[in-house]
């Protein structure tokens, strides 16, 4: 699907359009840090953790924003499971 | 204690001078939204623009609270910011007790957020309707009628931000052009993120931070964002107006 996408284009789709809302850029800062890594690929894990769990995206970066959902490197830690 | 007539009057001689000088969408459209509260006496106050999907989102608001931006987002399906978007027109409703047949979700959420009326400007030009500027009063206050007019003035300074900011220039499209604020508005987002996760603040204090560093160097708020995000700016650079300089490393 984006393997074949020249970087930049999913961060554009991801910028604009259905799934703009300030939330969902704020937790991709937040996850860059938490996961060391860019802000394109923080949205990309945010999505597939969206897609993974059947939870909008943005109700996903809420939680991330609000400190209910952090991640590390590994896994999703939830801290009130 | 200056009259709303000469606070609106040093508002707009210091926006004019903005327009003309390498401004920030951002930055400006934001102090838009700031005087609506500080002068106009709205208790909140937030400016809406088509996406690049043609629906309507919130590109500034006066506050950073959730709840704030969260009835903002829900009139992109219904309330007086869609309707005022596409009708061009005025729209107002100064009792929202009334409202909630037109807008049974926006009026039942103003509510019990303590607004009880509300009032949508569209941000016009020529036959071009790109957004609205959105005022919400408190339950138990009223708007002042030199205020709404006043208000017109700062849709139409929002709408000439938007369109005249240097990197929406390089387009003649309008999409482009509304497009340029998006992308500026997404860069600061992730660098408020950045910044409150690295810096243990809430989203207030990271945009605080920003804006701070960006007037205190006379640099474009975009510019600062960028670099945050880029890494070639560290947040514990940046301080606030209450700080005196960088906490020191935990």
């Amino acid at each position: 699907m984006q393997a074949g996408a020249p970087p930049g284009d999913l961060a554009t789709e991801l910028a604009a359009g259905a799934n703009f809302h300030w939330v969902i850029h704020q937790a991709a800062g937040m996850m860059s840090v938490q996961l060391d890594v860019t802000v394109e690929q923080a949205l990309v894990r945010l999505r597939a953790h969206a897609f993974r769990t059947g939870t909008p995206l943005a109700e996903i970066a809420r939680r991330v924003v609000g400190l209910r959902l952090r991640f590390d490197p590994h896994d999703a830690i939830d801290p009130n499971p | 204690m200056k009259s709303i007539q000469a606070e609106l009057g040093e508002a707009i001689v210091a926006l004019a001078d903005d327009l003309v000088a390498d401004f920030d969408v951002i930055e400006i459209l934001t102090t838009l939204t700031d005087r609506c509260v500080s002068i106009l006496g709205a208790s909140a106050a937030g400016l809406m623009l088509a996406g690049p999907d043609g629906v309507l989102r919130v590109i500034a608001s006066s506050s950073e609270q959730m709840r704030l931006l969260e009835l903002f987002e829900l009139q992109n399906e219904q309330g007086p910011c869609l309707e005022s978007f596409q009708t061009g027109e005025v729209v107002s409703h100064h009792d929202l007790e009334g409202a909630t047949d037109r807008w049974p979700l926006f009026a039942a959420e103003a509510l019990s957020s303590g607004f009880g009326s509300v009032y949508a400007l569209p941000l016009r030009l020529r036959h071009h309707v790109i957004g609205a500027l959105n005022l919400f009063q408190s339950t138990g206050e009223t708007f002042e009628a030199d205020s709404l007019r006043a208000a017109r003035a700062f849709a139409d300074i929002a709408t000439i931000a938007i369109l005249q900011y240097r990197a929406s220039l390089r387009s003649t499209e309008l999409a482009d052009q509304v497009n340029s604020a998006w992308h500026t508005r997404v860069t600061i987002e992730q660098a408020k993120g950045i910044i409150a996760e690295r810096q243990h603040l809430d989203m207030e204090g990271a945009f605080a931070a920003l804006r701070h560093r960006a007037r205190e160097n006379d640099v474009n708020l975009s510019d600062v964002a960028a670099a945050i995000v880029a890494g070639t700016l560290q947040p514990s650079a940046l301080t606030t107006p209450e700080t005196r300089g960088p906490r020191n490393a935990d």
